[in-house]
């Protein structure tokens, strides 16, 4: 051991700056095995991640011109001049709601997300919609619809808000025959989870509820479009001749929970694994919940986002990803007539009129919820659940910037490090930027929290150091020949962390 | 080394001009048609050689042409990058469209990117919100406003459904009361527009009340029997006319009759008001208090509010300008 402290205090003494580097480096990966192996829930480190993950989605929505497998969307989009020519109505009225779905749904579309929750009444009977849904052909595209959920005051599970028109798609008796509930039409969950700083950043892939004493499980709109829209990309996977919401179902109800107590938050799995590259798997990271949003809000344009190919039985061509379109202008039509245009495209009617209230802060600002649900969609579709790269890629990353940031620190002035290893963390950006558009997503947050809580036990000991030569005098500003050596600024490593 | 650059720049100029070729192949998607206002074989829309059929929402391709037949016709499109309509008459000739997606260059997103990451161009984004449940507080409250029954009004007898309007709030708890006080129909309505369940409505005086806020509007409805109602004209009740036309032709000619027949008039247009134009404009009119401008020979009844012939607002146009 003594031999041990001679040799450091020779190398100390003979080679200084390689021996303060290495005792940065090896305090570095003591940082980083504490964070990495005990996670400590530092609110810190979710930050730091988070505004690392944002700023490179706001770089890829930036930077990508096009995408080549992603299905398109239409947004039949219940916008201001809709809502005010519509009656201004405090709920949308259901019949327009029939005429909308009956059209599009007579124009082949690949799915219809309908984002509008039908547990609210619109003081009418809403036979129109009872009707249209009653009537709803198998042969027509698969339909989801809104399910909300109430919170159960006792602390259970959340209970399912039903509707009036459940009824006219679950099993019921016409003439005294049991009809079986229509297996293309289903009710989705639209629920996301929004951050204590007001961002809505990661998604839920189903919720856990209670239906009367039966526990269950509401897949997400997501998840749901995802799924037949990988389906209708990559085909089905091999040995499974499910239709794609039956196998969802199907791999669904693992995650059942046991009673109506309590959710069921701790297991694990795949609910869609082809392609295999490329996995919708549910877990436990936070990682795995990332809504890597492509596109952004733009209030009146006709298309949002990169240009996407059309798929070839219904002509081939380009489109953006989103084509926007208001639903004003398909109500008055025959709704017996097929729409232009959402042939082979999934469908999302939703509103976006500043009254409905449903517009939410994401890292691409805000946006109307049914944006979010494209969002989400085409994530889901594109990257499967975003995956974390392989710990030793990790760890060697998680070096590198330890590595930097201690030579950096080292030689250069502190402000000047600080922008340097922004720097060098924006061209790691640049160099990850394809494989965070594939859904492999590197969190950032351990090694700058790491190389933050590094400089700052370094300024701590400096100033310890102070304190014991100067004693009281510590207390007292420095004269000019005095140097405190604790004006350091501190926090190098987290504005790094943000660049 | 110079080899090399030139090497590279020809690489860069190849991969680019196969990406324009490849995107000049492919038809690219540029915005839609809003409208147009005569019939579709008016206007001729192609897409290369292939003619399309012009109908609200038809995609526009890069490169298509549009001709518009007949000197009175137009037809709006919707482009990309355009933050207007673009409107084409027969005056454009064959006019050909043509529009460009934005394209984001690597250079210029990093470039955006980093102005945003410094906040040198973005807007910080600040909306306000209220703290009330389902933000509903600002929609519910609000003076009660029902300018149709500025009046007494007058409507025919007969079991019917009844529909009663109002401009604000939005939520209005409404009773029909019979002359004793008697409730004869009620509920609550959302929106402008509420209707009553059939009710046979005989000829007798009844109160139609509306509550909202505290705030409480009454007015009295006279029920009359139908041989006492005006004569509609004859032709307003050829069967060989559609029946939306008739619905929309009868409830003009009650609003031009009288005030007090603005009620009666609402009953015809309010049940097409979710399918037909014409009909949506008159009732949300009818729900205003506004009626058809009356015969300048005079004598049939007057204009009121603020959509009367004084005002210079014509009343069946306002509402598809708001």
């Amino acid at each position: 051991m003594g031999v041990l402290v001679k040799a450091l205090e020779r190398s100390r003494a003979h080679y200084p700056k390689a021996f303060e580097l290495a005792l940065s480096v090896v305090f570095g990966i003591l940082i980083e095995i504490v964070i990495l192996c005990f996670q400590p829930p530092l609110l810190l480190v979710r930050r730091v991640g988070d505004d690392t993950a944002d700023q490179m989605i706001r770089l890829l929505e930036r930077t990508t011109t096009n995408i080549p497998k992603s299905p398109a969307f239409v947004f039949i989009d219940i916008d201001d001049a809709t809502w005010k020519a519509w009656g201004s109505h405090l709920v949308t009225p259901r019949a327009y709601i029939a005429i909308l779905l009956e059209r599009v749904a007579r124009s082949k579309p690949l799915a219809i997300v309908l984002d509008v929750d039908l547990a609210y009444s619109d003081a009418t009977d809403g036979k129109a919609l009872k009707d249209f849904l009653q009537d709803y052909k198998s042969s027509w595209p698969p339909l989801l619809l809104v399910r909300s959920l109430a919170d159960d005051p006792d602390g259970g599970l959340p209970r399912l808000r039903l509707t009036e028109y459940d009824q006219a798609i679950g099993p019921r008796k016409i003439n005294g025959d049991l009809v079986p509930a229509k297996d293309n039409v289903m009710f989705t969950s639209p629920l996301f989870e929004r951050d204590g700083d007001g961002k809505v950043r990661r998604w839920k892939l189903f919720a856990e509820a209670c239906d009367g004493a039966a526990p269950i499980v509401v897949p997400s709109m997501h998840l749901a479009a995802a799924i037949i829209a990988r389906q209708a990309i990559y085909g089905a996977p091999p040995a499974d001749d499910d239709a794609p919401l039956e196998r969802m179902k199907r791999r669904l109800a693992a995650f059942t929970p046991t009673n109506c107590e309590r959710a069921n938050g701790a297991r694990e799995g795949t609910l869609d694994s082809s392609p295999l590259d490329r996995p919708i798997r549910i877990e436990r990271d936070d990682v795995s919940k990332r809504v890597i949003y492509r596109v952004a809000w733009e209030p009146g344009a006709v298309g949002l986002g990169p240009i996407v190919e059309l798929p070839a039985p219904v002509g081939g061509g380009q489109t953006q990803l989103v084509e926007v379109r208001p639903a004003r202008l398909v109500a008055p039509g025959d709704r017996g007539a097929a729409l232009p245009g959402l042939e082979g495209r999934i469908v999302v009617i939703g509103g976006s009129f500043e009254s409905g209230g449903d517009r939410y802060n994401t890292p691409l600002g805000v946006m109307p919820g049914s944006l979010m649900i494209i969002n989400a969609i085409e994530a889901l579709t594109q990257n499967g659940t975003p995956r974390e790269f392989p710990t030793p890629f990790r760890i060697v990353i998680s070096l590198v910037v330890i590595v930097v940031a201690s030579l950096l620190t080292l030689f250069l002035r502190p402000i000047v490090a600080a922008a340097a290893l922004s720097a060098f963390l924006l061209m790691l950006m640049f160099a990850l930027l394809n494989r965070f558009q594939a859904g492999a997503v590197l969190d950032l947050a351990v090694p700058a929290v790491g190389a933050f809580v590094h400089d700052l036990w370094d300024s701590t000991v400096t100033m310890a150091q102070d304190i014991r030569r100067l004693r009281l005098r510590w207390l007292l500003k420095p004269g000019s020949n005095e140097d405190g050596g604790a004006r350091r600024p501190q926090g190098v490593a987290k504005e790094g962390g943000d660049g | 080394m110079k080899r090399w650059v030139l090497v590279l720049i020809l690489v860069t100029v190849g991969s680019s001009a196969v990406r324009a070729a490849e995107a000049e192949h492919k038809s690219v998607e540029i915005g839609y048609i809003e409208s147009f206002d005569h019939k579709a074989d008016v206007y001729v829309l192609k897409t290369g050689d292939t003619r399309r059929d012009v109908v609200i929402l038809a995609p526009v391709f890069d490169g298509d042409t549009i001709e518009v037949n007949d000197a009175s016709a137009t037809l709006t499109l919707r482009l990309v990058g355009q933050a207007g309509p673009i409107v084409l008459s027969k005056a454009n000739g064959v006019a050909t469209i043509t529009g460009r997606i934005p394209q984001k260059g690597f250079l210029s997103g990093v470039f955006a990117w980093t102005a945003s990451v410094v906040q040198l161009f973005d807007r910080e984004q600040r909306e306000q919100v209220s703290a009330s449940i389902r933000d509903l507080g600002s929609q519910i409250g609000g003076e009660l406003s029902a300018p149709l029954f500025a009046r007494p009004q007058l409507v025919l007898a007969g079991r019917r459904k009844l529909t009663i309007g109002w401009v604000s709030p939005l939520m209005v708890d409404i009773r029909v009361l019979d002359v004793d006080g008697r409730p004869v129909a009620s509920g609550r309505g959302s929106g402008t527009l509420w209707t009553t369940p059939e009710v046979d409505w005989n000829p007798a005086d009844y109160t139609v009340e509306l509550t909202a806020s505290g705030e409480t509007m009454r007015q009295s409805l006279h029920v009359l029997p139908i041989d006492k109602g005006p004569n509609l004209p004859t032709e307003l009740s050829d069967p060989t006319v559609p029946e939306p036309l008739r619905a929309v032709a009868a409830g003009t000619w009650y609003a031009a009759e009288d005030p007090a027949f603005l009620l009666e008039a609402l009953q015809h247009v309010a049940p097409d008001a979710g399918s037909s134009r014409p009909a949506r404009l008159l009732t949300l009119a009818f729900i205003e208090g506004k009626r058809p401008r009356p015969q300048p020979s005079g004598g049939r009844g007057e204009a009121d509010g603020p959509g009367g012939p004084h005002s210079g607002d014509d009343p069946l146009a306002a509402p598809s300008t708001r």
